[in-house]
């Protein structure tokens, strides 16, 4: 039964995915001026040859069905820009790397979120839910961007405790900004998504029978009232990873960390065809493959979907 | 929407003390985008070397300092700004002016041109729509109207599923029966029926779009891909800013305050838009 609703999904993931390598493909080879512009001109015969080389004077339907038939095999090709660097090399060094920070942000995200949420609604218009309210309120409207120069500006500039930037042998202090950066926006949101939620739980009869009976209230909060509050965060998640991933790439950028955020952009600035193509088609099947785990979280909490 | 629930609605809207501060806010930072440059003795573009990097002075007019070229950084700021705010209305009536009509044509008509035009949204919902539009940046060159159409181009989604869900819930409407009944066109039902009770929904959410395609923007721009000089925005000035944030912190302190300002509350405003309009429950 599970199987056959993950095949299923899978299966209906497989326009998605070719409608976004279409769309991306077309998009990146549309573009005016090729990969070899450089500033030095380089020969008609050269160019032909490169061209060629690279398949570059096919049409570009022929290309495109190329690029699928090696992107089944697992293959995204050359990196144009790096030399003897294939775009399977370049995101196998890139990958981990924002994999780890991603997966560490999104798991601070959800705990302190989910925690944050449920105190400010067993507080409910008391002074410490408001001052929760406004932190995420706030944390939700003020972009990593903006949060990641002040935070490099307090505790590595003036107070000199953590390193500006940089990713070395997995040192802790390394990763402290960037995923407090990345997760601190999120944080924000599921602490507004759980707090409502909890509060609409809380109100429901059978917490108020749970009350009657005489159950301490972190009884009701554990057993009773977590698991229904929680849906619409678990719901939330799908979104979440791929706003993770998005503000990985500028997050990166600002900490100098070697994911694969940088080597979209530096590809973006480039030129770098191939690698920008697979890193779009990279990030669009990750978002797609956490929109399927979400929601076979969603079925495994929810009896309701289970049975259907 | 009619002149007393008009009134109303800003009555309510005022009296609620958070909203009401977020308004006096919004209203002064888009006076002082709109006429403030006037106000400063200085231009964007003109470099000043014999005071790079200075403090914030209010005796040689300098106000927020100058940043590395020695280019003042109150102008540069509240143009910066009219870029930034343009971009977020540009962008959101782009996506209004394809996601309504996409929505409340799904919505209107139902059945099979509903599910294929839903699940076309469907599928565009989970791209990965920021990297498209910094391909779109890449591969068509950095242009303003390109941001524009681009942002507003990848996000009507929103706007057109939340249509669809209003159009639905209006549909079966007593008054839309009444007008059936009564023999009017479907394009008379739409026009004057349906567009006019969307409006509520279409003003909240327009109002919280505003503020997503500000940082859309300033994202794109923060990493060099978006606005080009001789142009700037809050999001250019905030990536500027960092690089001389060492010596000269006030270059990212005055955009970066600003377009938080900004960016929080018209997400303050839409939030209570959307609890006195009491859209939510409508489009269950």
């Amino acid at each position: 039964m599970l199987w056959k609703y993950i095949a299923q999904r899978l299966v209906g993931a497989i326009p998605t995915l070719l409608v976004m390598i279409f769309i991306a493909f077309y998009l990146v080879h549309s573009a005016p001026g090729g990969p070899f512009d450089a500033e030095k001109e380089i020969s008609a015969e050269v160019k032909a040859n490169l061209d060629r080389l690279y398949q570059l004077d096919q049409p570009l339907h022929i290309q495109f069905l190329n690029y699928l038939s090696s992107l089944i095999q697992g293959d995204l090709g050359p990196s144009f820009r790096y030399r003897d660097w294939s775009v399977n090399d370049l995101i196998q060094t890139g990958f981990p790397v924002s994999l780890k920070l991603g997966v560490i942000a999104m798991s601070l995200a959800v705990v302190v979120g989910c925690m944050l949420g449920i105190v400010s609604a067993l507080n409910r218009n008391q002074i410490l839910d408001d001052w929760i309210r406004i932190g995420a309120v706030t944390g939700i409207a003020i972009p990593g961007f903006v949060v990641a120069p002040f935070l490099i500006l307090f505790f590595a500039i003036w107070l000199g405790w953590l390193p500006a930037g940089g990713w070395q042998y997995n040192r802790p202090s390394d990763m402290l900004m960037p995923v407090a950066t990345l997760a601190l926006p999120q944080i924000a949101y599921i602490t507004k998504l759980m707090r409502g939620s909890m509060i609409e739980v809380l109100e429901s009869s059978y917490i108020r029978t749970a009350k009657a009976k005489g159950l301490p209230i972190y009884l009701i909060v554990l057993r009773h009232s977590i698991k229904p509050a929680i849906l619409p965060v678990i719901s939330y998640l799908g979104p979440a990873s791929a706003a993770i991933i998005t503000g990985s790439v500028v997050i990166e950028q600002i900490f100098g960390i070697p994911g694969m955020g940088r080597y979209f952009v530096q590809g973006a600035m480039n030129r770098d065809y191939t690698l920008v193509l697979g890193v779009v088609v990279l990030y669009g099947m990750l978002i797609l493959l956490a929109n399927l785990i979400v929601d076979l979280i969603y079925v495994w909490l929810d009896p309701k979907l289970r049975y259907e | 929407m009619p002149q007393s629930s008009i009134l109303q609605f800003t009555e309510q809207l005022t009296t609620n003390r958070s909203s009401r501060i977020c308004l006096w806010i919004l209203t002064l930072i888009v006076l002082l985008v709109w006429i403030g440059p006037q106000l400063s003795a200085y231009d964007t573009s003109t470099s000043d070397f014999s005071l790079i990097l200075s403090v914030p002075d209010l005796v040689n007019g300098h106000w927020l300092g100058t940043d590395a070229l020695g280019r003042d950084v109150f102008s540069r700021v509240l143009h910066g700004g009219r870029v930034s705010l343009l971009v977020g209305c540009v962008a959101t009536l782009v996506s209004i002016a394809i996601g309504v009509p996409y929505g409340a044509i799904a919505g209107f008509y139902g059945g099979r041109i509903d599910a294929l035009m839903m699940r076309v949204v469907d599928i565009l919902y989970t791209m990965p729509f920021m990297f498209f539009v910094i391909l779109l940046m890449v591969v068509f060159g950095r242009n303003i109207v390109l941001i524009f159409v681009a942002i507003g181009a990848v996000n009507w989604l929103d706007m057109a599923r939340i249509v669809r869900g209003q159009t639905l819930s209006i549909k079966n409407q007593d008054y839309m029966t009444a007008a059936k009944v009564c023999g009017a066109s479907q394009w008379v039902m739409i026009y004057r029926h349906v567009l006019p009770n969307l409006t509520g929904v279409v003003v909240v959410y327009a109002t919280l779009n505003v503020p997503q395609v500000i940082l859309i923007e300033s994202f794109i721009s923060f990493l060099g891909l978006g606005i080009q000089e001789p142009a700037t925005s809050w999001g250019a000035l905030i990536n500027s800013g960092m690089r001389d944030m060492h010596r000269a912190p006030w270059v990212l302190i005055a955009p970066a305050v600003l377009l938080s300002l900004t960016v929080l509350c018209l997400n303050m405003i839409g939030d209570s838009l959307r609890d006195v309009l009491d859209v939510r429950q409508k489009t269950v």
